[in-house]
């Protein structure tokens, strides 16, 4: 059964479909509690009550408007564009939701771990616009048309400095993949060595800028009603409207998400002796959560001139300025290289190759103590692992010193075995390793030794 | 036919798709709609060949940026489409004219077109080395490390550019009352308010 999912073409798509309607259904269940709770937070600041009749505290609040929605006639206005006018709804319903395939909720726990994971979300949430401008547009009417220009202007302004912090946070990490992006921040230090601190102002840019990307309150310029009605959203009703708003939570929500994997260490425990787990990365998605309905509470709208004003004049050179700081901070490896958290061990391909060469006719236990440090092959090799290349290499020298001392011929697989082993313990680190044993095998094999043996051994083989 | 070969007919298919539709649509703004889908046809067809970099640079540039100005331009034109339709037929001959053209030049190239015996070799792909870095890697390393003249060379051109629009569209007006946003944030109460005492019955 286990291999029918992890082996068969059906089984793997049958495998991703079930893992994609599960994180669909728990996140569309959520949002139904998101949005009472952002009802309750607004209303409480108010010091009013908040949705409280349906279901205990009104908890079911959401399900009866959601029924509510489906439940009413959709209205086409006349002279509507009917495809587009449908469409914009379901992109911006199912853009955001689509972003959740890279979200890594815990360890591993991730629908598909891609290496782009970050260029991922900036391309689908550039897609996003297309929801807000197809519904303007296709409504063939005025307030919805302005709000949707406004909204697209808005939109395109913030993801620049947005795009810029998320450089920064790269530039720190080396990776564009959102687990290693909190693995970079698992310091032991708990909650100190999480970006929040290196990457401090960034933080709140985010924050607002998330805030102006997602039209909340005091961004939400596009349905300002004072002035546009509902902007974009005039003209939808029923179910065409239930998608656009969820859609705008979904979207929310994925970036208190965000926030968290970059700024808050995602799943990674504020304490460095209690256990990391998805329950720490749900509870930090909901602190931001909550930031966000307060906000919307509390602060009043901008002008559509100031919101310019903000994107292009003060966030995006502060964000470029910023990039250019921590570009030469994680260069230098400054303040104990909290700015340069990568990890650039690579294989190099002539290592790997001299150790396949020479353990394959090897029998099973001397290819273990070879094969046991993958390290050899890197650069950045293990001192411990010198050891069996070294022990391997003082043998075989030994034996071909013999050879040629009493003109014995040698096979040329032996030659060539000998050749690779040679290279293997300059991988292992001959050259450069400091401890007892490289000092010891320094001292055996001085390097124009081992290569004159090596010269010595190729032409009594090629004879 | 397995996955990728379904995945590839898929976007292949909607590339060639949507860019026939971007000719023959009749409304400007259902042509950038079909361009986007064949961009994004596009992108998913980087991603079969695992060039899965550019094709989220091809989605973030083109479809993130490029299509949104066509469709804000596109949006804004005030289209009538019967005078559109008649306004087709008084064209209808020098386009075909410039289409016969270009198919009579595309046969001559090809027709005279001779393969090179090393062209398959030049044309396979570069080996790299895939299982030591990923293509992001790669493309910086190529971006950043060979070609960082030529890269920066580009990124001047088109600053220049832009400064060249700016300084073309920019007009400085007089006649505009402007804000000045640092005056406005260092006004105080004391500065900006005064309180009077109103008697009843009095006024101002």
């Amino acid at each position: 059964m286990a291999e029918f999912f992890t082996q068969t073409n059906t089984g793997i798509a049958l495998l991703t479909l079930g893992q994609a309607l599960l994180v669909t259904v728990m996140l569309l269940v959520s949002m139904a509690f998101l949005l009472y709770a952002d009802r309750k937070v607004w209303a409480a600041v108010q010091m009013r009550r908040g949705p409280n009749v349906v279901g205990i505290f009104g908890l079911l609040q959401s399900f009866a408007d959601f029924l509510k929605y489906i439940l009413k006639e959709i209205v086409v206005p006349a002279g509507a564009d009917r495809t587009v006018f449908f469409l914009a709804p379901i992109a911006a319903f199912t853009l955001p939701l689509i972003l959740w395939a890279v979200m890594p909720f815990n360890d591993g726990w991730v629908l598909a771990d891609l290496n782009v994971a970050i260029l991922y979300i900036f391309a689908i949430s550039s897609l996003e616009v297309y929801g807000v401008i197809m519904g303007g547009w296709a409504s063939n009417s005025k307030y919805p048309f302005l709000g949707s220009l406004r909204s697209a202007a808005q939109m395109i302004s913030y993801e620049v400095s947005i795009g810029l912090i998320l450089v920064g946070v790269i530039l720190s990490t080396g990776s564009l993949n959102l687990s290693q992006i909190v693995h970079a921040q698992d310091g032991g230090w708990g909650l100190f060595s999480w970006y929040w601190l290196p990457h401090f102002p960034m933080v709140f840019l985010f924050f607002i800028s998330a805030l102006a990307e997602t039209n909340r309150p005091p961004f939400d310029l596009p349905e300002a009603e004072s002035e546009l009605v509902a902007g974009y959203q005039v003209e939808y009703s029923s179910t065409p409207f239930l998608l656009f708003m969820i859609g705008e939570y979904t979207a929310i929500v994925f970036l208190c998400a965000l926030m968290v994997i970059l700024f808050f260490g995602g799943w990674l425990s504020p304490l460095p002796f209690l256990p990391d787990g998805i329950l720490w990365m749900m509870i930090k998605m909901l602190v931001i959560f909550f930031l966000f309905a307060l906000v919307k509470a509390v602060v009043p709208r901008y002008r559509y001139d100031q919101l310019m004003r903000l994107g292009w004049k003060v966030f995006l050179p502060f964000s470029l300025a910023w990039v250019v700081l921590v570009a030469f901070l994680a260069h230098f490896g400054l303040f104990g290289g909290a700015y340069a958290r990568w990890d650039d061990t690579t294989i190099l391909p002539e290592c790997a190759e001299a150790r396949a060469d020479f353990v394959a006719p090897l029998g099973t236990d001397d290819r273990a103590a070879l094969l046991e440090d993958d390290s050899v092959i890197t650069n950045r090799p293990a001192p411990g692992a010198f050891v069996p290349v070294a022990d391997a290499y003082d043998g075989a020298a030994e034996a071909m010193e013999r050879a040629l001392a009493g003109g014995w011929a040698i096979p040329q697989e032996a030659a060539a075995r000998f050749a690779a082993l040679d290279t293997l313990v300059l991988c292992a680190g001959a050259g450069s390793g400091t401890t007892p044993r490289h000092d010891e095998f320094r001292a055996a094999h001085p390097a124009p030794a081992r290569d004159a043996l090596l010269n010595r051994v190729l032409e009594r083989a090629a004879r | 036919m397995g996955p990728a070969d379904f995945a590839f007919y898929l976007f292949a298919i909607t590339v060639v798709a949507g860019g026939l539709l971007t000719v023959i649509s009749r409304n400007p703004v259902h042509s950038v709609l079909w361009l986007i889908l064949s961009f994004l046809g596009s992108a998913g067809l980087f991603v079969l060949v695992g060039a899965e970099f550019v094709a989220m640079l091809l989605v973030i540039v083109y479809v993130g940026a490029v299509a949104v100005l066509f469709l804000f331009v596109v949006m804004m034109l005030d289209v009538d489409f019967a005078e559109l339709k008649g306004e087709m037929a008084k064209y209808m001959p020098l386009a075909l004219l410039i289409g016969v053209i270009i198919l009579m030049q595309l046969a001559i190239a090809f027709g005279v077109w001779q393969v090179s015996p090393i062209a398959g070799d030049l044309r396979a792909a570069v080996p790299l080395e895939y299982d030591t870095a990923h293509n992001t890697q790669l493309l910086g390393r190529i971006l950043y490390d060979d070609y960082i003249l030529l890269f920066q060379l580009a990124g001047l051109i088109l600053l220049v550019a832009m400064i060249g629009a700016i300084v073309l569209t920019l007009r400085h007006r007089s006649d505009v009352k402007r804000q000045d946003v640092l005056a406005q944030m260092y006004r105080d109460p004391a500065k900006a308010l005064e309180l009077r005492d109103v008697k009843p019955g009095q006024g101002l």
